[in-house]
């Protein structure tokens, strides 16, 4: 069945925007991800703007952040105060995000520089969790400990200034970290549309040197708070969220999150990870291989002025 | 006495086309004397609602000279930039663009015989008939063959998506002097005012011609929704956070993980 979107201006088939939605949800509640790296690419596939799929992405990832950190605060596994610094980076990075994108948007090149931080990010992403979950499978953990874990003794990020007290983290460091680490969350969120949950939460476990148990639900919230903003912006100054795509991506979301969380509980945690691991690398190579053989049509149109 | 005969039918078809394709206006124009070519559209509005899945037009004409007929039918005019992919530092990247400044979103023309038997090139293309007709303005002055292989390029890729014709639709001859058109606009045709030019020709000369209009625009919900988007921007943002919290909210609670 085929709906249009009002915003988009264009049909698409409702079926494949709830199945893609449902397969984001399914990482979400498989590995606590948002499934944005995956969906945002393949909206932009099915031929939704660049500038709507992340738009739209954005509105999307409230909700399904919003009940994942419901659930979280049940358990108590939020860090509030940390969010809140994570929070404040993060708005400087949209910031400076949204800007880039329309730099981007202005000189033709989005189409090239989006799937090309997709093909980066993921392949380190990816590649660091791989070597990490091996070395814990092979070592039972303790290697890939000794190998991770100290990153946040290091000199360099001992001695930045501004240190603040965690009490719920039980941490001492100094408040750029974080700020930082949340400044790269809200770029990449106005700019690829995802969470970017899958770089934040490594930079918080071995960076921040978090307990594990509070990345998460941390994480969450931070990206609760940057994507309604990033909504808000994206809706008033671009005029580009799609309500109805939202909609669909949003219940399609909801029943694969279900499926996801209860195959999580029969799932040993290394091997979700390493199947992650796999996923991210594999999106990365699809993308990167895009950009690396001949496109069938070399020529590509952008209609309306300034597009 | 045979043309009263064909307007009386033209009229009959055009109330029944009227009551059995829209429910809106279909006004026919069929009283004005004087004029050797009558046409109008079945419906003068394509509504774009949430269902929306692209949509045929239907154009209905009556001649009372003979000749031979071309309707051609074009949309808003956009900016339009092509931007050619070249290898660079290994990779498949943009590097060089044409701006092309009024070309149509949609194009489509019909014609009741080959073209070469309608008029010279020349005539066609004055007149605005067939893609070749279509004269596209760039502001910077490329080179002639570069602006030619984009302009080829931007063609393609419009008729890829069904904005612009491979051929030209016949335009059908019930019986001499009556004819019907029809038209297809895809499911993500822009919105606009649309332009229906009818021409009537006789050994390459225009004999007459008739313009009617078409309103394409989103109606309903999904009107309101982009009405609202555009007019109220930040209650419109609000209003897509609200609804995502309370769906996010709603599907937490429902499923108590």
């Amino acid at each position: 069945m085929l709906v249009y979107l009002p915003i988009a201006e264009m049909a698409v088939p409702a079926e494949a925007v709830l199945l893609l939605g449902g397969v984001a949800g399914f990482l979400s509640g498989i590995f606590g991800v948002g499934g944005g790296f995956l969906a945002t690419p393949l909206l932009m596939f099915m031929g939704v703007p660049p500038a709507i799929a992340v738009g739209t992405q954005a509105n999307q990832l409230v909700s399904t952040s919003l009940s994942g950190v419901l659930g979280h605060f049940r358990r108590g596994h939020v860090d509030v105060k940390l969010a809140a610094v994570l929070l404040g980076g993060s708005m400087a990075g949209t910031v400076l995000g949204s800007l880039i994108f329309k730099i981007l948007l202005y000189v033709g090149q989005i189409n090239l520089v989006i799937p090309l931080l997709y093909v980066v990010l993921l392949a380190v992403v990816g590649l660091v969790m791989l070597f990490e979950t091996i070395g814990a499978l092979l070592h039972k953990g303790s290697a890939s400990e000794k190998i991770l874990a100290p990153w946040h003794n290091r000199t360099f990020f001992k001695s930045l200034p501004y240190k603040i007290h965690f009490p719920r983290s039980q941490l001492h460091i100094s408040v750029l970290l974080p700020a930082g680490i949340g400044f790269l969350g809200g770029l990449i969120i106005s700019i690829m549309g995802i969470g970017g949950g899958f770089l934040m939460v490594p930079l918080m476990i071995y960076v921040l040197g978090m307990p594990t148990i509070l990345v998460a639900g941390t994480s969450l919230l931070q990206i609760l708070m940057t994507t309604a903003v990033t909504t808000v912006i994206h809706a008033s100054a671009n005029h580009s969220v799609d309500v109805v795509l939202a909609v669909l991506m949003i219940v399609g979301g909801m029943a694969g999150v279900e499926v996801g969380v209860r195959l999580a509980r029969r799932l040993n945690g290394t091997y979700a990870r390493l199947a992650l691991a796999v996923l991210l690398l594999l999106v990365s190579f699809q993308i990167g291989r895009g950009l690396l053989v001949e496109p069938a049509d070399l020529y590509e149109i952008a209609i309306g002025a300034g597009a | 006495m045979k043309i009263c005969d064909i307007r009386f039918l033209l009229t009959i078809f055009l109330i029944i086309a009227a009551f059995g394709i829209c429910t809106g206006r279909a006004s026919a124009q069929t009283a004005v004397t004087g004029r050797s070519l009558v046409v109008d559209l079945a419906a003068d509005h394509v509504d774009i609602t949430l269902g929306f899945n692209g949509a045929d037009l239907t154009l209905f004409g009556v001649k009372d000279k003979p000749g031979q007929v071309a309707v051609v039918i074009r949309g808003p005019e956009q900016t339009t930039v092509v931007r050619r992919k070249s290898k660079a530092l290994g990779i498949w990247m943009n590097t060089r663009a044409v701006e092309f400044l009024n070309v149509p979103v949609y194009y489509d023309f019909a014609t009741s015989a080959p073209e070469p038997d309608l008029a010279s090139p020349e005539t066609l293309n004055k007149l605005g008939i067939g893609l070749d007709a279509l004269d596209f303005h760039v502001e910077k002055n490329e080179d002639r063959e570069m602006i030619d292989s984009f302009r080829e390029a931007l063609v393609r890729n419009r008729q890829g998506g069904g904005h612009f014709p491979l051929s030209p639709r016949t335009v059908k001859f019930i019986s001499d002097d009556f004819f019907r058109v029809d038209f297809h606009v895809p499911a993500d045709v822009p919105t606009g005012n649309y332009l229906v030019e009818t021409l009537l020709l006789n050994e390459g000369k225009v004999i007459d011609r008739r313009e009617t209009s078409l309103r394409v625009a989103q109606v309903g919900f999904s009107a309101d929704v982009y009405n609202f988007s555009y007019e109220r921007p930040f209650f419109y943002a609000l209003l897509s956070v609200g609804m995502a919290i309370v769906l996010g909210a709603g599907s937490h609670f429902a499923f108590r993980r």
